[in-house]
């Protein structure tokens, strides 16, 4: 052994240890800094970090973690928090926690330094950023940029010639009825033809009823002279049946042309409608319809606040991977490698906090602008398929201004697809400003709001499903510049008038593209005021419009219903006259001949009797 | 200055002093330090075991600082190879699993690709570069030093009064 061992060897540990002894806290704290500002993005400042060795662990008096989307202000702020690590699984290069515990949780404090760092290199991003759920939300959006809405209302301060519009308009009733006039005109010259034969007809049954009235059945004795008679009443029926089927066919056709008639008389009032709304387009006046108004007007912020909280969710799901067994291989960082977990069922992971419990405090300054977090979050680990537990979040908190919040959420990579759900509910919170319309309509800003929001989202596998639900209260409307047209006019009137509104937001994937819907009862509220504003206007407008319409066609309207009414009511009469005198004959006719038949038996059995007399005679 | 005072011992101990074994183990013990990755466990038991035993550290910290350099030209073979011990030699999975749940073998940063593949790599190179080295000592004491010392780098670095002036200084400890 070498001679000079303790100097060597013993000295230099004992110097290590005191070293390490000196400034573990402050390596500690770099590296917990360092690692939490890599997670976030963002700043993460720890104060006052002492570790400990009996039991073993670690506190500190203070935690920042500033926003990285807001870096004046912090996304949360601790005071003293304290846990203990299980020294056994710590030989074994596990940090097992069972209990962290995390006192005055505040969220949304100011910061009094900018909380921004540097931004990595492009080239350290070399995962690929399309397919995360921010990436393919902006895509879906960026395709739903709406088109200003009908601004052109400023015909109501111009007027509008309504005698010259009406006479420039090409009025297509007017050629519909002179079409009806002309089919009337048509079928009446049919019915004329159809009329002289029913004349010529009356004639013939005329002769058949004369015939058979000539007949006088007690006058025939015989029976050749009844049978002659039965057969010339069969000549009047075959007669008779002869003209009713002519009639029958001609009624069928003069029907025809009579429901022909009524149908296109009836269509008038349809392409008077239909006339009616062009003459209204050519006049340019606008439905008084404002859907899509409100999306314009709050879309553009909606979806800037939607694409924030998607950050966190692509963050989750980036952070919280599902456990491999056998992992791909990757290109880190020369000499960093790449860790391989081995996972045993029983075992530890190499990174599990069992429970972390906050406790809210007291607004003690009660400045009541911050909100102070109270609850739990269980599980936090680098390996769901050991643990065999989701992560679960249950945190709410209040604040003497009335804010409250609730965030619950699971982050579940204990089966095979993972499934992400949260769900957050916050009241109250008063908003700085809101961004409203776009640069070409309506541009300006809602201030001292008061906003309740709530979000669910859920996360299974590569679908996704979010809904956003926010209120805006008690707020003050400030727009930039005057009113561009009517229309924008009329809405700043109705955003002044109103003092809340809510705005609903879905965004949801099934695994293919992603769809976005954005409602609001502002659409409501914007078409109830348009409507009370411009209602009178447009009505009266539009009634003189009609009227003139109407007094263009309703000469000919008149003259044409008057034929076609006229027509049909000769038609109808006169048919139900030779319909009746048809009916009549053919009974006429029947009943001779049954009559005759009658005679004829008669005759027959007379005839017999006196020939069986006779025989008994003899 | 502190290096070239090193290269200055190695090529003294070259030629008298040490026994070529010597020489030949610390240059390969200091070829696994160089080979490996820093903080880990093994790293300061073979440090430990470096210190112990009786070997030439000049040699040791030479081989240290040209390894050093090939481990970081080789950085990507190494994390190839221990991807392959780790994941993909099946029949060793369970020893890696046992491992990674065993007190204090964690410690040892097996699981990391780069360790694992440059230590795999330092073990196999050991007794090559052992046995090279014992064979090269061997020869320069017989063959080379004769002609090594009319280099003129050898010459500068043998008369260097810089050199001498260090030497003086870190003598004065005892």
């Amino acid at each position: 052994m070498r001679k000079k061992f303790v100097y060597y060897v013993l000295i230099p540990a004992i110097v290590v240890c005191l070293v390490v002894y000196l400034f573990i806290d402050t390596w500690v704290t770099l590296g917990l800094e360092y690692a939490g500002e890599k997670a976030v993005g963002a700043k993460v400042e720890i104060e006052g970090l002492h570790v400990t060795l009996s039991p073993l662990g670690i506190r500190w008096a203070r935690l920042q973690v500033a926003n990285p989307n807001d870096p004046w202000r912090n996304i949360a702020e601790t005071r003293q928090v304290r846990f203990a690590m299980d020294a056994g699984q710590l030989l074994r290069g596990k940090y097992i926690i069972e209990t962290m515990e995390v006192n005055e949780m505040i969220l949304g404090t100011k910061r009094s330094t900018d909380g921004s760092i540097p931004k990595p290199p492009k080239a350290a991003e070399s995962h690929d950023t399309s397919a995360t759920f921010t990436a393919q939300a902006q895509v879906a959006l960026d395709k739903t940029v709406e088109k200003t809405p009908m601004t052109n209302l400023n015909f109501l301060a111009a007027g509008i010639n309504v005698d010259s519009l009406v006479k420039a308009f090409d009025i297509r009733t007017l050629g519909h009825l002179d079409s009806v006039r002309q089919q009337a005109i048509t079928a009446s010259h049919q019915w004329e033809t159809a009329n002289a034969e029913f004349e010529s007809s009356k004639k013939k049954l005329a002769d058949i009823e004369a015939g058979i009235k000539s007949i006088n059945t007690a006058q025939l004795n015989s029976l050749p002279a009844i049978t002659s008679a039965i057969s010339t009443v069969d000549n009047a029926l075959k007669g008779v049946k002869e003209v009713s089927a002519t009639f029958d066919t001609r009624k069928a056709a003069i029907q025809a042309d009579v429901s022909a008639l009524t149908a296109s008389a009836g269509a008038t009032e349809r392409i008077a409608a239909e006339d009616f709304s062009r003459l209204k387009s050519m006049a340019r006046i606008p439905n008084l319809n404002t859907a899509g108004i409100a999306r314009l007007l709050v879309g553009d912020e909606m979806y800037t606040r939607a694409l924030s909280y998607l950050h966190w969710i692509d963050f989750a799901r980036e952070h919280v991977k599902n456990y491999q067994s056998k992992p791909a291989i990757e290109k880190p960082q020369r000499m960093r490698g790449q860790d391989i977990h081995f996972s045993a069922e029983h075992a530890y992971p190499k990174f599990w906090i069992k429970k972390i419990l906050v406790s809210g405090g007291t607004d003690s300054a009660g400045t009541g602008e911050v909100i102070h977090a109270r609850g739990e979050v269980k599980n936090v680990t680098n390996d769901q398929s050991v643990t065999r537990v989701p992560m679960t979040i249950a945190l709410q908190g209040t604040e003497g201004g009335g804010r409250a919040f609730a965030l619950d959420g699971t982050i579940d990579r204990t089966k095979d697809v993972p499934y992400d759900e949260y769900s957050a509910k916050l009241d109250g919170v008063p908003l700085a400003t809101f961004a409203l319309g776009k640069s070409d309509f309506l541009s300006g800003k809602i201030t001292d709001a008061r906003m309740n929001s709530s979000v669910l989202v859920k996360v299974p596998g590569s679908s996704f499903d979010a809904r956003t639900g926010m209120v805006l209260s008690r707020f003050k409307v400030a727009f930039a510049g005057e009113p561009k047209n009517a229309l924008e006019r009329i809405i700043r009137e109705v955003l002044q008038t109103i003092n809340a509104f809510e705005v609903t937001l879905r965004l949801w994937t099934t695994g293919g593209k992603f769809d976005v819907a954005i409602a609001t009862d502002l659409d409501d509220k914007i078409a109830t005021r348009v409507q009370a504003v411009l209602g009178a206007e447009f009505t009266k407008l539009q009634n003189a419009l009609k009227s003139k319409l109407d007094a263009a066609i309703a000469g000919k309207r008149a003259d044409v219903e008057k034929l076609v009414a006229a027509w049909k009511g000769e038609v109808d009469k006169k048919l139900g006259a030779y319909q009746s005198l048809v009916t009549e004959k053919t009974a006429l006719v029947d009943g001779k001949k049954k009559e005759l038949t009658d005679r004829l038996e008669k005759e027959k059995k007379g005839k017999v009797n006196d020939l069986l007399k006779g025989i008994i005679k003899k | 200055m502190f290096w070239i005072s090193i290269v200055r011992d190695f090529f003294k101990i070259m030629r008298e002093g040490q026994t070529p074994s010597q020489i030949a183990g610390g240059f390969a013990i200091g070829s696994v330090l160089g080979l490996s990755p820093m903080l880990t466990l093994q790293g300061v038991v073979i440090w430990l075991i470096l210190l112990v035993i009786d070997v030439n550290l000049s040699a040791a910290l030479l081989s240290l600082t040209l390894f050093s350099l090939i481990a970081f030209i080789l950085d990507p073979l190494f994390h190839w190879l221990g991807y392959q011990i780790l994941v993909n030699a099946e029949t060793l999975r369970g020893f890696w699993t046992w491992m990674y749940n065993a007190p204090v073998a964690p410690l040892t940063r097996f699981n990391n690709t780069v360790v694992m593949g440059s230590f795999a790599a330092a073990l196999v190179l050991f007794l090559p570069v052992y046995a090279g080295m014992k064979r090269f000592v061997v020869a320069y004491r017989t063959h080379i030093h004769s002609r090594v010392e009319k280099w003129k780098i050898y010459q500068i670095l043998n008369r260097s009064s810089l050199v001498k002036w260090y030497q003086k200084i870190r003598d004065l400890r005892g």
